[in-house]
């Protein structure tokens, strides 16, 4: 096979176990290793994050070591270089304890939810820069200030682009996904940027017609124009990629049944809806647990969304669910504390039980970030029983 | 000293993105770098970004 053949190859196990409708011929293996590959690889994370060069040996190396069917993660996560080009950023990279924090930090109060709703570029301008970065609170910025984040800008695309060209054609890996349009849900927005866990659960009980407000606001601006993008794309999957789109979400952890009906679901379900009009496929990443949302999928047809559950149970999961293709199924904490034996054992199970009509995809549960978290002889192994399977 | 009191103005809005719209070297396709609508996108996209990181 040619490097070509191969990653059309790849891309096709991962759209054979998608649609639902044909059993790939083998089940294909995506890494979701993100900061480990770092620390594997015998750099600091700082090390990594600050230098482009380093990154590509890491991700090279990641592909060499294991040879995966595709990386979900190639460097892109914990940006520090862009913030960092204006003094501070909200990230804490710790070297010695190999992690990285990110400050839960509100840019806006309760109370001034209605003046975010009335124009959320000013609100982002002045008060959120303001909240982020010293240089905009004290009005020491300058315009070279500014000239260096978009430099470095540009670099981290350019490095984005050469990553993803060099393990396309050296590594023949295909590309994850290949989103014609994204739309960025107002309420998850909320809640991952402007006012973090605490403050969007005060703004559900205290004053909803100010949150929704705000949703609506920055739904114009982040949600819709992605949405309609992707309703004007060509119908039909980008085949030379995993997937066709993209949706991970954070904010549905701290909903209940009717927040989540009255804040999250509508704008899922039009996405879902426009994402099977054009017969292209979805990742949905919730994180943490979302079982008690699964009846709001039960009517989303095949080939439409490949589950990528990171707490729930994949077996109770696909019994549940029969619609939804399955991503995941592979446990950190196994890989990180259980032997070779187990973590093989626990792939046949898998295969065996989820994989025997098509329809599953291995991968690690939750982004493979700490030391400890991977064994990467239990790693080498699981990569190569996947690569040898032929059930 | 001119730039000190025009750099004064990046925080203000929208005064501080047409500034920056205006003066800012961007990585735009030719086409695309004298229009103005499409300077000040791409900066006010970037401050998203920054907001968000």
């Amino acid at each position: 096979m040619t490097n070509e053949e191969l990653r059309l190859y790849r891309a096709k196990l991962f759209r054979d176990a998608s649609s639902m409708e044909r059993k790939p011929e083998r089940i294909p293996h995506m890494s979701f290793f993100v900061t480990w590959k770092i620390l594997d690889a015998g750099y600091k994370l700082s090390e990594a994050m600050n230098d482009y060069g380093i990154m590509e040996k890491v991700v090279r190396r990641h592909q060499e070591e294991y040879g995966f069917d595709c990386i979900l993660e190639m460097g892109a996560r914990n940006a520090i270089r862009i913030p960092m080009a204006l003094g501070n950023c909200s990230y804490y990279v710790n070297d010695e304890a190999g992690t990285v924090n990110y400050v839960d930090k509100s840019i806006c109060e309760h109370s001034e939810l209605r003046e975010l709703a009335a124009d959320v570029k000013k609100f982002f301008w002045e008060k959120g820069m303001a909240r982020k970065y010293d240089k905009w609170a004290n009005g020491t910025v300058t315009l070279a200030d500014m000239q260096k984040v978009v430099d470095e800008q540009a670099s981290f695309m350019q490095y984005m682009g050469r990553i993803s060209q060099i393990m396309q054609e050296e590594y023949a890996l295909p590309p994850y996904a290949a989103p014609k349009g994204y739309g960025y849900i107002g309420l998850d927005f909320m809640f991952n940027t402007v006012r973090g866990i605490r403050g969007l659960s005060i703004d559900m009980r205290k004053d909803k017609g100010a949150l929704e407000e705000a949703c609506a606001a920055l739904n114009e601006i982040y949600y819709k124009p992605g949405i309609a993008a992707l309703r004007a794309a060509p119908i039909g999957p980008a085949v030379h990629a995993a997937f066709d789109y993209d949706l991970t979400l954070l904010c549905h952890t701290i909903l209940n049944n009717r927040q989540f009906a009255e804040y999250l679901w509508p704008y899922m379900k039009e996405t879902l809806d426009v994402l099977a009009e054009k017969k292209m496929t979805v990742r949905l990443f919730m994180e943490g647990s979302c079982k008690r949302f699964w009846t709001y999928f039960k009517d989303i047809p095949k080939g439409v969304i490949v589950m990528h559950p990171e707490q729930d149970d994949v077996f109770e999961l696909r019994k549940e669910l029969p619609n939804v293709a399955i991503l995941g199924g592979m446990p950190v904490s196994l890989l990180g504390t259980g032997t070779k034996e187990q973590c093989l054992d626990r792939v046949k199970w898998l295969f065996e039980e989820l994989g025997k009509e098509g329809g599953f995809m291995l991968t690690q549960d939750k982004m493979v970030s700490f030391r400890n978290d991977a064994n990467p002889e239990n790693v080498k192994a699981v990569c190569k029983f996947v690569r040898e399977y032929n059930g | 000293m001119d730039e000190k009191r025009n750099d004064s103005v990046i925080t203000s809005y929208p005064e501080g993105l047409e500034y920056l719209a205006e003066h800012l070297e961007l990585p735009l396709p030719p086409a695309l770098a004298g229009d103005m609508e499409a300077r000040k996108n791409f900066v006010f996209s970037l401050i998203g970004t920054l907001v968000r990181q």
